[in-house]
Protein backbone atom coordinates (compact mmCIF):
# COMPACT_ATOMS: atom_id res chain seq x y z
CA UNK A 1 0.00 0.00 0.00
CA UNK A 2 2.68 2.19 -1.01
CA UNK A 3 1.30 5.47 -2.14
CA UNK A 4 3.09 8.43 -3.32
CA UNK A 5 0.47 11.15 -3.00
CA UNK A 6 1.34 13.59 -6.48
CA UNK A 7 -1.03 16.19 -6.98
CA UNK A 8 -1.33 18.49 -9.52
CA UNK A 9 0.86 21.30 -8.80
CA UNK A 10 -0.41 25.04 -7.69
CA UNK A 11 1.57 27.32 -9.30
CA UNK A 12 3.46 29.77 -6.63
CA UNK A 13 4.50 32.29 -9.35
CA UNK A 14 1.16 33.41 -9.84
CA UNK A 15 0.95 34.97 -6.39
CA UNK A 16 3.63 37.56 -7.40
CA UNK A 17 1.93 38.42 -10.82
CA UNK A 18 -1.25 39.75 -9.73
CA UNK A 19 -4.51 38.31 -11.73
CA UNK A 20 -8.03 39.38 -12.40
CA UNK A 21 -9.60 36.22 -13.13
CA UNK A 22 -10.65 33.48 -9.67
CA UNK A 23 -9.80 30.11 -9.40
CA UNK A 24 -6.85 27.90 -8.98
CA UNK A 25 -3.78 28.20 -11.45
CA UNK A 26 -1.85 25.19 -11.72
CA UNK A 27 1.93 24.60 -13.03
CA UNK A 28 1.47 22.45 -16.08
CA UNK A 29 3.61 19.52 -16.34
CA UNK A 30 6.79 19.98 -18.43
CA UNK A 31 9.40 17.91 -20.63
CA UNK A 32 12.02 20.24 -22.17
CA UNK A 33 14.31 18.48 -24.60
CA UNK A 34 17.34 19.76 -26.28
CA UNK A 35 18.41 18.97 -29.79
CA UNK A 36 21.67 20.64 -31.78
CA UNK A 37 19.42 23.03 -33.22
CA UNK A 38 16.46 23.70 -30.99
CA UNK A 39 14.75 23.55 -28.25
CA UNK A 40 11.58 21.67 -27.63
CA UNK A 41 8.77 22.27 -24.68
CA UNK A 42 5.96 20.16 -24.33
CA UNK A 43 3.71 21.30 -21.81
CA UNK A 44 0.35 19.46 -20.17
CA UNK A 45 -2.44 21.29 -20.27
CA UNK A 46 -5.49 19.62 -20.38
CA UNK A 47 -8.68 21.98 -20.85
CA UNK A 48 -7.25 24.76 -23.38
CA UNK A 49 -7.14 24.72 -26.74
CA UNK A 50 -5.58 27.17 -29.42
CA UNK A 51 -7.53 30.13 -28.53
CA UNK A 52 -7.20 30.11 -24.97
CA UNK A 53 -3.34 29.85 -24.65
CA UNK A 54 -1.06 32.73 -24.68
CA UNK A 55 3.08 32.50 -25.18
CA UNK A 56 5.09 34.94 -24.80
CA UNK A 57 8.64 35.73 -24.95
CA UNK A 58 10.02 38.74 -23.41
CA UNK A 59 14.24 39.10 -23.39
CA UNK A 60 15.21 35.33 -22.06
CA UNK A 61 11.45 35.30 -20.17
CA UNK A 62 9.49 32.51 -21.83
CA UNK A 63 5.74 32.68 -20.07
CA UNK A 64 3.28 30.07 -20.72
CA UNK A 65 -0.50 30.65 -19.86
CA UNK A 66 -3.71 28.68 -20.33
CA UNK A 67 -7.11 29.58 -19.40
CA UNK A 68 -9.78 27.24 -18.78
CA UNK A 69 -13.59 27.69 -18.60
CA UNK A 70 -15.36 25.96 -15.87
CA UNK A 71 -18.57 24.83 -16.49
CA UNK A 72 -20.67 23.79 -13.59
CA UNK A 73 -23.35 21.25 -14.27
CA UNK A 74 -25.68 22.35 -11.26
CA UNK A 75 -28.06 19.21 -11.62
CA UNK A 76 -24.98 17.32 -10.46
CA UNK A 77 -23.12 16.16 -7.43
CA UNK A 78 -19.39 15.33 -7.11
CA UNK A 79 -19.09 11.53 -5.96
CA UNK A 80 -15.51 11.72 -6.01
CA UNK A 81 -12.80 14.24 -7.04
CA UNK A 82 -9.01 13.65 -7.95
CA UNK A 83 -8.59 17.11 -9.93
CA UNK A 84 -9.79 20.47 -10.18
CA UNK A 85 -9.61 22.45 -13.09
CA UNK A 86 -7.93 25.55 -13.27
CA UNK A 87 -5.56 27.95 -15.37
CA UNK A 88 -2.04 27.35 -16.36
CA UNK A 89 1.04 29.59 -15.38
CA UNK A 90 3.93 28.67 -16.03
CA UNK A 91 7.57 30.73 -16.87
CA UNK A 92 10.97 29.62 -17.96
CA UNK A 93 14.18 31.59 -17.85
CA UNK A 94 15.82 30.62 -21.45
CA UNK A 95 19.47 30.56 -21.50
CA UNK A 96 20.24 30.22 -25.40
CA UNK A 97 19.38 33.09 -27.17
CA UNK A 98 16.16 32.20 -29.60
CA UNK A 99 15.80 32.95 -32.73
CA UNK A 100 11.79 34.77 -32.20
CA UNK A 101 10.79 34.62 -36.18
CA UNK A 102 11.02 31.13 -36.38
CA UNK A 103 9.06 29.71 -32.76
CA UNK A 104 6.61 27.74 -33.56
CA UNK A 105 3.62 26.62 -30.71
CA UNK A 106 1.29 23.59 -31.78
CA UNK A 107 -1.32 22.66 -28.88
CA UNK A 108 -3.14 19.46 -29.49
CA UNK A 109 -5.23 17.06 -27.55
CA UNK A 110 -4.23 19.59 -24.35
CA UNK A 111 -0.64 19.24 -24.61
CA UNK A 112 1.36 22.27 -25.49
CA UNK A 113 4.38 22.12 -28.22
CA UNK A 114 6.70 25.05 -28.29
CA UNK A 115 9.66 24.62 -30.94
CA UNK A 116 12.24 27.10 -30.33
CA UNK A 117 14.76 27.61 -32.66
CA UNK A 118 18.26 28.33 -31.56
CA UNK A 119 19.57 31.51 -33.00
CA UNK A 120 22.55 31.16 -35.36
CA UNK A 121 25.30 32.66 -33.09
CA UNK A 122 23.88 30.76 -30.11
CA UNK A 123 24.71 27.49 -31.83
CA UNK A 124 27.68 25.62 -30.80
CA UNK A 125 30.60 25.65 -32.69
CA UNK A 126 33.65 23.61 -32.99
CA UNK A 127 36.86 25.89 -32.53
CA UNK A 128 39.46 24.69 -34.14
CA UNK A 129 42.74 24.31 -31.33
CA UNK A 130 46.11 25.41 -32.68
CA UNK A 131 49.39 25.06 -30.87
CA UNK A 132 50.60 27.90 -29.06
CA UNK A 133 53.62 29.24 -31.09
CA UNK B 1 -17.27 4.01 8.03
CA UNK B 2 -18.06 1.66 10.15
CA UNK B 3 -16.06 -1.50 11.67
CA UNK B 4 -17.22 -4.80 10.81
CA UNK B 5 -15.66 -7.79 13.02
CA UNK B 6 -16.64 -10.34 10.32
CA UNK B 7 -14.31 -9.12 7.51
CA UNK B 8 -12.38 -11.53 5.33
CA UNK B 9 -8.90 -10.64 4.10
CA UNK B 10 -9.85 -9.20 0.95
CA UNK B 11 -12.29 -6.83 2.59
CA UNK B 12 -9.68 -5.95 5.65
CA UNK B 13 -7.24 -4.47 2.61
CA UNK B 14 -10.37 -2.49 1.37
CA UNK B 15 -11.09 -1.06 4.37
CA UNK B 16 -7.80 -0.21 4.78
CA UNK B 17 -8.16 1.57 1.72
CA UNK B 18 -10.43 3.13 2.07
CA UNK B 19 -9.39 4.15 5.30
CA UNK B 20 -6.42 5.86 3.85
CA UNK B 21 -7.95 7.27 1.15
CA UNK B 22 -10.52 9.20 3.30
CA UNK B 23 -7.58 10.21 6.11
CA UNK B 24 -5.92 11.72 2.58
CA UNK B 25 -8.99 13.58 1.95
CA UNK B 26 -9.11 14.71 5.21
CA UNK B 27 -5.89 16.51 5.41
CA UNK B 28 -5.65 17.80 2.09
CA UNK B 29 -7.45 20.49 3.05
CA UNK B 30 -9.32 21.23 -0.69
CA UNK B 31 -11.62 17.87 -0.31
CA UNK B 32 -10.02 16.54 -2.99
CA UNK B 33 -8.51 13.10 -2.83
CA UNK B 34 -4.45 13.23 -4.00
CA UNK B 35 -3.80 11.49 -7.18
CA UNK B 36 -2.64 8.49 -6.52
CA UNK B 37 -2.70 7.04 -9.90
CA UNK B 38 -2.97 8.40 -13.88
CA UNK B 39 -5.80 9.50 -14.91
CA UNK B 40 -6.98 11.92 -12.39
CA UNK B 41 -10.65 11.47 -12.27
CA UNK B 42 -13.26 13.09 -11.45
CA UNK B 43 -17.15 11.44 -10.88
CA UNK B 44 -20.36 13.05 -10.53
CA UNK B 45 -23.79 12.51 -10.64
CA UNK B 46 -27.85 12.62 -9.94
CA UNK B 47 -30.25 9.94 -10.01
CA UNK B 48 -30.50 9.68 -13.49
CA UNK B 49 -27.13 9.95 -14.66
CA UNK B 50 -23.20 9.43 -13.50
CA UNK B 51 -20.59 12.15 -15.79
CA UNK B 52 -16.94 10.65 -15.58
CA UNK B 53 -14.52 13.11 -16.46
CA UNK B 54 -10.40 12.05 -16.90
CA UNK B 55 -7.55 14.27 -17.49
CA UNK B 56 -5.78 12.37 -21.00
CA UNK B 57 -3.35 15.33 -22.28
CA UNK B 58 -1.75 13.85 -25.24
CA UNK B 59 -3.63 10.88 -25.66
CA UNK B 60 -5.51 9.47 -28.50
CA UNK B 61 -8.95 8.05 -29.29
CA UNK B 62 -7.34 4.95 -30.71
CA UNK B 63 -5.34 4.68 -27.32
CA UNK B 64 -8.35 4.31 -25.56
CA UNK B 65 -10.43 1.59 -24.52
CA UNK B 66 -13.45 2.01 -22.01
CA UNK B 67 -15.43 -1.36 -20.56
CA UNK B 68 -18.30 -1.18 -18.32
CA UNK B 69 -19.65 -4.02 -16.09
CA UNK B 70 -22.80 -3.34 -13.86
CA UNK B 71 -21.47 -0.05 -12.11
CA UNK B 72 -17.42 -0.83 -12.72
CA UNK B 73 -16.03 1.69 -15.40
CA UNK B 74 -12.93 0.29 -17.22
CA UNK B 75 -10.60 3.16 -18.49
CA UNK B 76 -7.32 1.83 -20.04
CA UNK B 77 -5.21 3.01 -22.76
CA UNK B 78 -1.57 4.36 -23.08
CA UNK B 79 -0.08 7.96 -23.36
CA UNK B 80 3.06 7.84 -25.87
CA UNK B 81 5.58 9.76 -25.83
CA UNK B 82 8.05 11.12 -28.41
CA UNK B 83 11.34 8.71 -28.62
CA UNK B 84 14.47 10.86 -27.34
CA UNK B 85 16.64 10.40 -30.24
CA UNK B 86 20.37 10.61 -30.74
CA UNK B 87 22.08 13.93 -29.77
CA UNK B 88 18.96 14.98 -27.87
CA UNK B 89 19.41 15.91 -23.98
CA UNK B 90 16.34 15.88 -22.09
CA UNK B 91 16.55 19.08 -19.35
CA UNK B 92 13.07 17.78 -17.79
CA UNK B 93 10.77 15.54 -17.75
CA UNK B 94 7.55 16.09 -15.63
CA UNK B 95 5.14 14.63 -18.16
CA UNK B 96 3.94 10.43 -16.92
CA UNK B 97 4.11 8.32 -20.47
CA UNK B 98 3.02 4.42 -20.25
CA UNK B 99 0.21 2.29 -19.83
CA UNK B 100 -2.26 3.00 -17.70
CA UNK B 101 -5.69 1.18 -16.14
CA UNK B 102 -8.20 2.25 -13.86
CA UNK B 103 -11.22 1.09 -12.37
CA UNK B 104 -13.85 3.26 -11.23
CA UNK B 105 -16.97 2.53 -9.11
CA UNK B 106 -19.98 3.99 -10.10
CA UNK B 107 -23.02 5.05 -7.54
CA UNK B 108 -25.06 2.84 -9.59
CA UNK B 109 -25.47 0.17 -12.23
CA UNK B 110 -25.18 1.87 -15.82
CA UNK B 111 -26.96 0.97 -18.96
CA UNK B 112 -24.15 -0.10 -21.31
CA UNK B 113 -25.67 0.61 -24.64
CA UNK B 114 -26.85 4.01 -24.07
CA UNK B 115 -22.83 5.16 -22.60
CA UNK B 116 -21.50 8.20 -24.82
CA UNK B 117 -17.55 9.69 -24.81
CA UNK B 118 -15.99 12.55 -25.80
CA UNK B 119 -12.38 13.46 -25.82
CA UNK B 120 -11.50 17.15 -26.33
CA UNK B 121 -8.46 19.18 -25.60
CA UNK B 122 -6.83 16.10 -23.76
CA UNK B 123 -10.28 16.20 -21.39
CA UNK B 124 -12.12 12.76 -21.67
CA UNK B 125 -15.95 12.90 -20.31
CA UNK B 126 -18.04 9.86 -20.24
CA UNK B 127 -21.72 10.26 -19.89
CA UNK B 128 -23.36 7.02 -18.14
CA UNK B 129 -26.87 6.42 -18.24
CA UNK B 130 -28.56 4.50 -15.21
CA UNK B 131 -30.00 1.15 -15.59
CA UNK B 132 -33.75 1.54 -15.71
CA UNK B 133 -34.26 -1.09 -13.56
CA UNK B 134 -31.87 0.82 -10.94
CA UNK B 135 -33.56 3.58 -10.92
CA UNK B 136 -35.44 4.78 -7.67
CA UNK B 137 -39.04 4.48 -8.07
CA UNK B 138 -41.60 6.40 -6.11
CA UNK B 139 -44.22 4.20 -4.14
CA UNK B 140 -47.62 5.66 -3.53
CA UNK B 141 -49.18 5.42 -0.25
CA UNK B 142 -52.97 4.45 0.04
CA UNK B 143 -54.42 6.40 2.97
Amino acid sequence: MAEKAVQKMESQEVERVERTRSGRTFLPPTDIIETESEIILLADMPGVDEKTVDIILENKLLTIQGNVETRDDNNLQTVYAEFESGDYYRAFTLSDDIDRERIQAKLKNGVLKLVLPKAETAKSRKIAVHTGE
Amino acid sequence: MYVNRFLNRTETWRWLDDLQREMNRLFDGYGFTPQRAFPAVNIRANAEEALVSAELPGVELKDLRLSVMNNTLTLEGVRRGEPVKEGESVHRQERKIGDFKRFLELPFSVNPDRITAGLKNGILTIRLPRREEDKPKSIQIQG
